[in-house]
């Protein structure tokens, strides 16, 4: 027993060695790196400048050639940290820099290698590089069976952009990978008007799954050429799709589709009518301040909450509806008319014709703010009660919130 | 005859403790062989990161933060301000006061100039009467609740049933959460939504470090050797342990001071349970028993980069009553779900994790109590193999310093938080002293709460907090 713990104490101190010297030994191998490559880029970044804004020359004429193994990492990170932060002419010629100094086709060699990360590291390059080359490898690479590889590959075809391009995304976008998804709907978002007709145009052979992102890129393009499709896809089978059409078409925001809205308040699906709710608030106009009012008594909770938000942010219209609404006999659709009145600072307004108004003025301000008391809802009345810094005010309010003690 | 009977007792002690030491080690040295793996598959996957998409992405989902205060007069303001800056496109604050007997309402009373508003909400969970509600003209995503003293438990329902959006983040009202760390938290949940239910970032020591508008401008090792004990232990905690649970869809427990959780998860399982001492632990724990019980697919995950900043006990007596409520709360969660102890029906969880944290975590302290007082009785009646034993105690030690370093070298090799040379020596150095004292003295606080486990004394174990930057001197009057 005794020289088997004899034993493990021996293998203890040379592993616990090991790992100590590992430790300093890393540390002390980074910090020379790091002081070599900061040296370096303080070195060539002026050049790298100087070649990015000028006209005439190549790269090799403003950085040393040949490039050793850590000048040629320094010089790679320095053209893609700034390559981001550039357009047009400059841009192009950073881009022109990478072929020249021989980075794509490196990163291209890459792409094939058999280690994932490398694969993953290549696609990245190549899309900062902006490698219009590249297009073809990395469609190819977007059935990588690794996923995290088909992301860098859609990623860098979106920042290279172009027909090829976004035509891959979209097929992609049928993933079953919710993730691979979102990543996809974003970098199509993120291609702006450009990706728009292309969807337009795929849109009926897409699958149901792709279908859905579809629709919310369709909203984030915010373009009125998709109003037809996803006006016609509030009737679609899927609640799924008619939710998110009606979604995406707040987003656009074009008051042609008011009516269609209105008439998907009525939907058997609370999530459609939630949506619509939504959505409604986002296109101007009074025409759905009404059914708005209505849907404040839907029997789901989403579809009442979404309509008080709508009925806010439309002005004079909506806050006269959600007056209407604290007065009604729907418990739930006043206490948020309530709450939604407070938020829009319409209580302030009240409280201010209180202290400063005419009579009728007056007569109106106390006619609500006696609904909010019979409805309980009194603790920012209460807060006015005791920090207003009108004494008319408070004293009004005061005297309010005691008859109702007194009654109670 | 009764020396006989000690000395088989001692020597059949001494075969126990030695096959617990090693069981206890080789799980050690497994886990942290897992998290090797997972840190360099972590740094491979996030080489590139793709932060910026996530903050820029019209999809990546809205988190409520809330905010436990209670007594926590010196630091709210500091801490708001800290979340206020989040690098997060889309959060609301909660910040919930939770029967404060300090100016913790009036602090924020004063710097958000707020006002009771009449906010309507779902009664998802029971909670504590509340008082009322605040919101700021000056800052529209902030809500303050004010309610009676609950616990951080009934403080954390409350603000469930306030928040709006469909994830939360659970923090500490004395912790400062790193700008970046909710686009990193909430990336498992974008990865796999359907699954991910939890996500747990990691936790390190603020003391010693410089924190200025809300933010950790500079990193440093605390002067003191109470923290510095408890930076490496930390390190050792989340780097060793926890990234190793998580890699085998295990983890037993997401820190209550950072965490960010499906709200429809936790209501499913009636949210945070006030009658254990640990909250974050029985959470987590009820959530993998909910889940596995009725079959459902879930993820429960650690990543490693998202940190929260916290303040670790400077004071003997304050570490003592923190160590004290973890270890009770930790028996108290075992026993409340005994249920799953070695029933395959629970999988991991069942099978290797509950009895884990039985065997090692729960009773560790105890084996080592007895151990102690073996080695006593065998020294007083001249029955103890000296040579064996210094053997045993070196190997002891070693390990213990072994897996302290190699957390070390976790560090170095990935995150580098601590960049100075002085720090990185400090902590290998405290990593050796943790064992001539610090580890024997936490086992102590750890029995104490065996006796208060039984007697079921119940108890929050207060820290005394310090304002994160350095406060005005006071005029007579205001002291």
């Amino acid at each position: 027993m005794q020289e088997f713990v004899g034993v493990l104490l021996g293998a203890l101190s040379g592993l616990f060695l090991l790992v100590f010297s590992v430790v300093l030994v890393t540390k002390a191998l980074r910090e020379i790196r790091d002081g070599y490559e900061r040296r370096r880029r303080a070195l060539l970044l002026p050049s790298i400048v100087a070649y990015a804004n000028g006209s005439e020359g190549q790269i090799t004429d403003f950085v040393p050639t040949p490039l050793k193994r850590w000048e040629r990492r320094v010089v790679e990170w320095l053209l893609l940290d700034h390559i981001r932060s550039l357009k047009g002419h400059a841009q192009a010629r950073l881009a022109l820099a990478f072929e020249q100094l021989g980075f794509v086709a490196q990163a291209h060699r890459q792409l094939t290698h058999r280690r994932w990360w490398v694969r993953v590291d290549g696609a990245e390059k190549l899309g900062r590089m902006l490698a219009r080359s590249a297009v073809h490898d990395l469609v190819r690479l977007m059935d990588d069976p690794v996923p995290e590889v088909r992301l860098r590959a859609a990623k860098a075809l979106g920042a290279i952009g172009g027909l090829e391009a976004v035509e891959t995304l979209i097929a992609a976008l049928k993933a079953t990978d919710r993730w691979a998804t979102l990543r996809i709907a974003d970098i199509l978002a993120g291609l702006g008007a450009s990706a728009v007709e292309p969807l337009l145009e795929a849109f009926p052979r897409l699958p149901q799954a792709a279908r859905v992102p579809a629709i919310d890129i369709l909203g984030r393009l915010r373009s009125h050429l998709s109003l037809s499709l996803l006006r016609g896809l509030l009737s679609d089978a899927d609640a799924n799709a008619r939710a998110r059409a009606a979604n995406s078409l707040g987003l656009i925001g074009h008051p042609a589709v008011t009516q269609a809205l209105i008439e998907a308040l009525a939907d058997p699906e609370w999530p459609v009518r939630a949506m619509s709710a939504k959505a409604l608030g986002r296109i101007a106009g009074d025409d759905s301040v009404e059914p708005l009012r209505r849907a404040l008594s839907d029997p789901e909770w989403w579809v009442r909450a979404n309509a008080a938000e709508s009925l806010r942010g439309k002005g004079e219209a909506g806050r006269r509806a959600l007056m209407v609404a604290l007065e009604g006999n729907d418990a739930f659709a006043a206490h948020k008319a309530a709450w939604m009145l407070q938020e829009a600072g319409v209580l302030d307004a009240l409280l201010a014709r209180l202290g400063e108004g005419n009579e009728d003025d007056r007569r109106e301000a106390r006619t609500v703010l006696r609904r909010l008391v019979t409805l309980g809802r009194t603790d920012l009345l209460q807060d006015i009660a005791a920090r207003h810094p009108d004494a008319e005010v408070r004293r009004e309010v005061g005297t309010l919130l005691q008859a109702q003690v007194v009654s109670a | 005859m009764i020396l006989g009977w000690i000395a088989h007792a001692i020597a059949w002690f001494g075969d126990f403790i030695l096959v617990y030491f090693l069981a206890l080690n080789l799980s050690y040295l497994l886990l942290f062989l897992i998290s090797l793996v997972e840190v360099v598959r972590f740094l491979k996957r996030t080489f590139f990161s793709d932060y910026q998409q996530i903050l820029r992405s019209d999809l990546t989902l809205p988190i409520s933060l809330l905010v436990p205060a209670h007594n926590e007069e010196n630091t709210i303001v500091d801490t708001i301000r800290s979340l206020r800056m989040l690098n997060y496109p889309q959060f609301e604050i909660i910040v919930i006061n939770d029967g404060s007997t300090d100016h913790t309402l009036e602090r924020l009373l004063d710097a958000y100039e707020l006002r009771r508003v009449d906010r309507v909400f779902k009664r998802s969970l029971p909670t504590k009467p509340l008082r009322g509600v605040y919101a700021s003209p000056l800052v529209p995503g902030l809500t303050v609740v004010d309610k009676e003293r609950g616990g951080k438990p009934d403080a954390l329902n409350i603000g469930i049933n306030l928040s709006r959006y469909p994830l939360f983040c659970s923090m500490d009202a004395d912790s400062v959460i790193e700008e970046d760390a909710l686009l990193k938290a909430v990336k498992p949940f974008m990865e796999f939504p359907d699954e991910t239910i939890a996500v747990g970032g990691i936790v390190r020591c603020v003391n010693g470090c410089t924190v200025k508008d809300g933010r950790v401008t500079r990193i440093a090792i605390p002067r003191r050797p109470l923290p510095i004990f408890q930076v490496v232990e930390y390190l050792r905690a989340f780097l060793g342990g926890r990234l190793g649970w998580s890699a085998l869809q295990a983890l037993p427990l997401i820190s209550g001071a950072f965490g960010v959780y499906r709200k429809a998860a936790v209501i499913d399982v009636g949210g945070y349970d006030g009658t254990t001492d640990t909250e974050d632990l029985e959470l987590v724990l009820a959530m993998h028993q909910y889940r596995r019980a009725k079959g459902l697919p879930y993820r429960i995950v650690f990543v490693p980069d998202p940190v929260c900043w916290t303040q670790v006990p400077e004071r003997w007596r304050d570490l003592r009553r923190q160590r004290n409520r973890w270890h009770r709360g930790m028996l108290q969660s075992i026993v409340r779900h005994r249920r799953m102890f070695l029933n395959p029906r629970y999988g991991i969880i069942g099978m290797v994790v509950l009895p884990y944290y039985l065997v090692f975590e729960a009773l560790g302290p105890l084996i080592e109590g007895i151990g102690y007082l073996t080695v006593i009785v065998g020294a007083v009646t001249g029955l103890l193999n000296g040579a064996f034993f210094v053997k045993f105690f070196l190997v002891a030690v070693l390990v213990g310093v072994f897996l302290s370093v190699a957390s070390v070298f976790l560090e170095e090799i990935s995150f580098r938080r601590y960049p100075g040379w002085s720090d990185l020596l400090k902590l290998m150095l405290f990593g050796l002293l943790e064992n001539a004292g610090y580890r024997q003295v936490l086992a102590v606080f750890k029995l104490q709460a065996y006796w208060e486990f039984v007697v079921g004394r119940r108890r929050w174990g207060r820290m005394d907090r310090r304002s994160f930057e350095p406060q005005p001197l006071l005029d007579s009057r205001q002291r």
